[in-house]
């Protein structure tokens, strides 16, 4: 079965991503789900909501959450999440999420390493 | 335990849906009259989700869900369909069993609590073998008995 995949991002940066990605690459062959978090938050539900998406994710195959920017609260929660099966990768965009998109047979470990490769190319001089 | 609403009149057997958007249609339709919430305004939600991509598990299973402000508790609408549909699912089987869920938009850590319960419920290979052999709603209904799930 394949990886499943979380976004945890700022307000609705994921959901944007995901519906723009998705348009681009034609279809999203992935089952995914998506965690917003805002200001009036509280760290501690957010983290136990994203630990209960992990669960219903993960079909055994594992989790593959992508968080956007390092060091913040979305980031934080999503490196906190208590769940054997789980990769996180931070620094999400869009170029991130297309070569996801690209290996939907890839076991979690290597689709981790999909995701920071698509997320580094992604930004460079034009 | 999670509270949930589940009777005859949200379950469809040998169901001839065509297409993703009639299963969704058919869902919005079962689920309106019970929950009292507009049928275009269920069937909105649930397309607004699946464009973020498809609520397909795998293995011929999908479980379509959205929020929806003004329920009280979370609806259970299945749908078993005769000859199995594309619903953009993950793997390369068309999808056969349609188990949607709208739940109250404030309460969305009890939404994954039943997702979760769900999608593991449907994960049973017997499960699904009963769910697609049942002859009439009261078969359907009795599989999703649990010790997990109260039924109001």
């Amino acid at each position: 079965m394949k990886v499943g995949i979380l976004l945890v991002t700022h307000s609705d940066i994921g959901r944007q991503l995901l519906l723009t990605a998705t348009s681009v690459f034609g279809k999203n062959p992935f089952q995914v789900e998506l965690l917003s978090v805002d200001n009036f938050d509280q760290p501690n539900d957010v983290k136990e909501l994203a630990e209960k998406y992990v669960k219903f994710l993960d079909n055994g195959s594992g989790v593959l959450v992508l968080t956007d920017i390092i060091g913040t609260t979305p980031s934080n929660i999503a490196s906190c999440i208590n769940h054997e099966r789980i990769k996180v990768v931070a620094g999400l965009n869009l170029s991130m999420i297309l070569n996801v998109f690209n290996y939907p047979d890839d076991s979690l470990d290597q689709l981790s390493i999909k995701a920071l490769e698509g997320g580094i190319q992604g930004v460079s001089k034009v | 335990m999670i509270k949930i609403k589940l009777e005859d009149s949200h379950v469809s057997v040998n169901d001839i849906c065509k297409t993703k958007k009639s299963i969704l249609e058919k869902i919005s339709d079962l689920l309106s009259r019970p929950s009292g919430v507009n049928r275009n305004d269920i069937f909105k939600r649930l397309y607004e989700r699946e464009k973020l991509g498809s609520t397909s598990i795998g293995k011929g299973v999908a479980i379509p869900h959205a929020r929806i402000d003004d329920i009280e508790y979370p609806f259970l609408s299945i749908i078993i369909l005769d000859e199995p549909v594309e619903f953009d699912n993950i793997d390369n089987l068309d999808v056969d069993i349609i188990v949607s869920i709208i739940v109250p938009e404030k309460n969305y850590s009890n939404h994954l609590e039943l997702l979760a319960h769900l999608s593991s419920k449907l994960d049973d290979p017997l499960v699904r073998k009963e769910l697609r052999r049942a002859r009439n709603s009261s078969e359907i209904i009795k599989s999703f008995h649990s010790d997990d799930l109260e039924f109001i």
